[in-house]
């Protein structure tokens, strides 16, 4: 057993913070609270429902796993349409423009794993989604890690460094069930796992990238589909040195 | 292979066994848990292409050894023929790689490597992708 440490993100009102230099200072990051400009595809009810739902729930503030800052959710700029039902948020999207929910500016440093963690599920379409991934920056696809459809119903494992691919076929999946996604990138770049259900699907030690981060999931390319984000936590990361 | 597991899936962390000492260079695909998760059955593949970095290519002899591994139970019949691939993509519209489709060969790191086939995909920026399988495991 070795040591364990933890970033949390948490949500806090009023407070703004670099999270790298807050993480220096106590381990601790926070974020500006919602705010409805910063996330204008929800309306004025869907905002107090994500309230209560960060706020109310006590295991939100503490522990290890937290929310994404919900400043960082995209809905509206691609075209998306996004709502939030007290445990779906929901993004239905066109037939043009790359919607997704996601986040920016994650830097991990000089921490051993970066995980990623959703909940999700979408309406049947015969045509590519990205569930869970990774990259430099959004639309960087030459260095990427992720889930995702190129077609019909079959998915894949897909690491990519400069180009160069690692891709492993799992099968079909029926995504109109609900379906915990977690994907685990090692600092050292020694390794990419992804996780179903709780269980290790597939592990990729070739073409692996480096950090920093977005993350990202749920987006559908120029398809008109339903996706939905299990909320809280929503897409959530966790970093960590040392061993578990 | 048919390996013991570590972990649960109430923590979220069920794995193989061996998941956590696997070498650089192989890839792990988890084919199915047994109904008590106790054991589960898995497929390594690897491969020895030119598109990998030098400490990731491994070739079969690799492959064997690491299967004689002490945790592995036994062999299992169950096996896809193709677990997954290598390949290098570029985008249509920017091509940036030299690609001799007659002789079915790419240029990188200045060597002629040969690719098996080609498939198309799309980027997450929608952007459309040729993607040159060099090798299949």
């Amino acid at each position: 057993m070795g040591n364990k440490i933890t970033h949390t993100v948490v949500v806090a009102e009023g407070t703004k913070a670099d999270p790298i230099t807050q993480w220096n200072a106590d381990h601790t990051v926070s974020y500006p609270d919602l705010v409805p400009g910063i996330v204008p595809a929800l309306t004025a009810g869907d905002l107090i429902l994500l309230r209560a739902a960060i706020y109310n729930n006590p295991t939100l503030l503490t522990g290890l796993l937290r929310a994404w800052p919900l400043n960082t959710i995209q809905g509206t700029p691609e075209g998306g349409v996004l709502t939030y039902d007290g445990t779906w948020l929901k993004l239905v999207t066109a037939a043009t423009g790359f919607p997704m929910v996601g986040g920016s500016g994650v830097s991990v440093q000089n921490l051993s794993k970066l995980e990623m963690h959703a909940t999700v599920k979408a309406t049947p379409n015969a045509m590519c989604i990205f569930f869970l991934f990774m990259e430099p920056y959004k639309g960087d696809f030459a260095n990427y890690q992720g889930l995702d459809t190129r077609q019909g119903t079959g998915y894949y494992a897909r690491s990519i460094n400069a180009a160069a691919s690692t891709v492993t076929d799992l099968g079909v999946q029926d995504w109109t069930v609900e379906t915990k996604l977690r994907v685990v990138h090692y600092y050292d770049r020694s390794k990419v796992e992804f996780y179903k259900n709780g269980a290790l699907l597939v592990t990729h030690s070739t073409n692996i990238s480096a950090q920093p981060y977005e993350c990202n999931c749920l987006e559908s390319d120029e398809v008109a589909r339903t996706v939905y984000l299990k909320y809280p936590p929503g897409l959530s990361i966790t970093s960590a040195g040392g061993d578990e | 292979m048919r390996v013991k597991t570590v972990g649960s899936r109430a923590r979220g962390n069920l794995r193989p066994e061996n998941a956590d000492s696997l070498p650089k260079g192989f890839n792990m695909l988890v084919l199915e848990y047994m109904p008590d998760s106790s054991e589960c059955v898995i497929e390594i593949w690897c491969s020895d292409s030119e598109t990998l970095a030098p400490e990731e290519r491994k070739g079969k002899t690799d492959l064997d050894n690491l299967c004689r591994d002490k945790a592995t139970l036994s062999t299992h019949p169950r096996s896809p023929l193709v677990l997954g691939s290598v390949s290098m993509s570029h985008k249509v519209k920017e091509s940036k790689l030299l690609v001799d489709k007659g002789k079915k060969t790419l240029q990188v790191n200045g060597k002629e490597v040969n690719y098996l086939k080609v498939r198309t995909l799309k980027s997450t920026k929608g952007e459309d992708l040729e993607e040159y399988i060099v090798d299949e495991g």
